[in-house]
């Protein structure tokens, strides 16, 4: 019963008079609920009490029903004013108009409509054709269960302990192997790091004696006073850029597969290489 | 109670026009005069209207009527008056309380109305119409709703507890309180009347 119903006013009286009656019967070590009023201890043995008490007084009740029989025809005093006419044509056409109640029979259609998109009719024996199948498939697979049921006792043999160790080492030996064997028509096996630093090394102590022996007078780093200009210098820091910068550009024309990053170890074996080289130069006079 | 045949109710539910008038044209009757009696002669002008938007909402919704579900259509429509009846009442704030002396449902009121005590012969039929109305309209709307299905539309205990979501004791509890309290409210004109 909702608090708008028309007797839920009835129940609210009843309800607001049993209050103080509670707070009186509270007992004090109970405390206030922090939910809503206190509650009386007995509270559900009262309550169920009453629901029994009303429950019984309604059976009661209930069998009284027929005691009393107002007379014939008494109550019939209470006429119910004639019905206007047309009425009944009133409502058919408010049901006409009425959008919800169109909609309905729209859906109604729809409804048959879809029920006619469909097969005309089934087959004779679909189901018994239908069960045949399902037993036959049961059949199949309880014919299979002892083969799946076995399969689980075909254990593997243990494998060896050093079977990772060996497998690494048949692999890396076979990797070897490839690289040795690789084709001049195979640029990227040729091109792996240990043949492109090999073939970069050689050209490194080629270009590294063109650049020195290219250098005019006047390109060479002035002499600092006071130094042993006996010895040969060294070519600077920009002589070994801009020769090494020549030979990555000749490198790179070459193979285009040549990547940056590999050149930094390289740049670092061609410095080392073309300083070596210009200390074991014969000495030059101005 | 009028019947409703369960083919005519599923013509209806298949969109047949006719069906949907003849159901229209058996139970407008006895559903203006629940909603007349139940909520009273103050809703005089509007009850027909009322009635309507009753058959309005049985029929959007009579696709939903469950033919195995052992309720007859006629008490299936009266669910309808009662929500609808009851759904006005809560609108208006209309007060229903008893002036039943036995009822314990709510407060009582006492009628100072002397006419009440006047003997029945020395009133119109209109006049002890109108008094069966004031002392109806003292139940609360559970027991004037469970008296006028009963005593007025012939609808049996078990129809009335499905109309209103109640067990079978539960309505005649109800209408055993009905009564006791009309019988003392109406008391002087039953006795001239007996």
């Amino acid at each position: 019963m909702t608090s708008d119903d028309p007797n839920a006013d009835q129940f609210d009286e009843l309800n607001d008079a049993r209050w103080p009656e509670l707070e009186a019967e509270d007992s004090p070590s109970e405390g206030p609920s922090p939910s809503g009023p206190p509650i009386s201890a007995d509270f559900v043995e009262r309550t169920l009490g009453r629901v029994l008490e009303d429950r019984a007084q309604i059976d009661e009740e209930a069998e009284r029903v027929d005691s009393f029989e107002f007379p014939r025809g008494f109550l019939q005093n209470y006429e119910v004013p004639a019905t206007s006419p047309g009425f009944v044509q009133r409502t058919l056409d408010a049901l006409a108009d009425d959008d919800e109640f169109s909609q309905s029979a729209e859906d109604r259609e729809l409804s048959r409509l879809l029920r006619a998109f469909g097969p005309d009719s089934i087959s004779g024996g679909f189901v018994d054709r239908t069960l045949d199948a399902l037993h036959d498939e049961q059949e199949k697979r309880d014919d299979e269960e002892p083969l799946r049921s076995a399969l689980p006792h075909y254990e593997l043999p243990p494998v060896s302990a050093n079977f990772v160790d060996r497998t690494l080492e048949t692999v890396l030996a076979d990797r070897e192997q490839d690289e040795t064997e690789a084709t001049p028509s195979n640029v990227h096996s040729m091109w792996s790091w240990r043949g492109a630093a090999l073939r970069l090394a050689a050209a490194v102590l080629v270009s590294a004696g063109i650049v020195f022996f290219a250098f005019d007078d006047d390109d060479l780093p002035t002499q600092t006073p006071g130094a042993n200009n006996d010895v040969a210098e060294a070519p600077s820091d920009l002589d070994l850029h801009l020769a090494t910068n020549r030979l990555g550009t000749q490198l790179e024309d070459d193979e285009e597969i040549l990547r940056v990053e590999t050149v930094d170890p390289l740049i670092l074996m061609m410095q080392q290489a073309a300083l070596a080289q210009a200390q074991q130069s014969p000495t030059r006079n101005r | 109670m009028i019947e409703i045949t369960n083919d005519l109710v599923r013509q209806a539910q298949a969109g047949d026009q006719d069906a949907a008038r003849q159901i229209i044209e058996r139970l407008h009757r006895p559903i203006i005069g629940t909603v007349y009696r139940f909520l009273g002669s103050r809703f005089a002008s509007e009850a027909e209207d009322i009635a309507q938007d009753v058959f309005l909402k049985v029929f959007r919704a009579i696709d939903r009527f469950d033919h195995d579900r052992g309720v007859k259509f006629t008490t299936w429509v009266y669910t309808f008056v009662r929500n609808h009846c009851f759904d006005i009442l809560k609108k208006r704030r209309l007060p229903t309380v008893s002036m039943s002396p036995i009822d314990e449902d709510g407060p009582r009121i006492e009628t100072e109305d002397e006419s009440m005590a006047q003997p029945r012969e020395e009133l119109e039929n209109s006049e002890l119409g109108q008094k069966i109305e004031e002392a109806l309209s003292g139940l609360g709307a559970d027991q004037r709703l469970a008296f006028v299905l009963r005593e007025y539309e012939g609808l049996d205990y078990g129809s009335i507890a499905q109309v209103m979501g109640v067990s079978e004791g539960t309505v005649k509890s109800r209408l055993h309180r009905a009564k006791e309290a009309l019988r003392t409210r109406l008391s002087p004109y039953l006795r001239a009347g007996a």
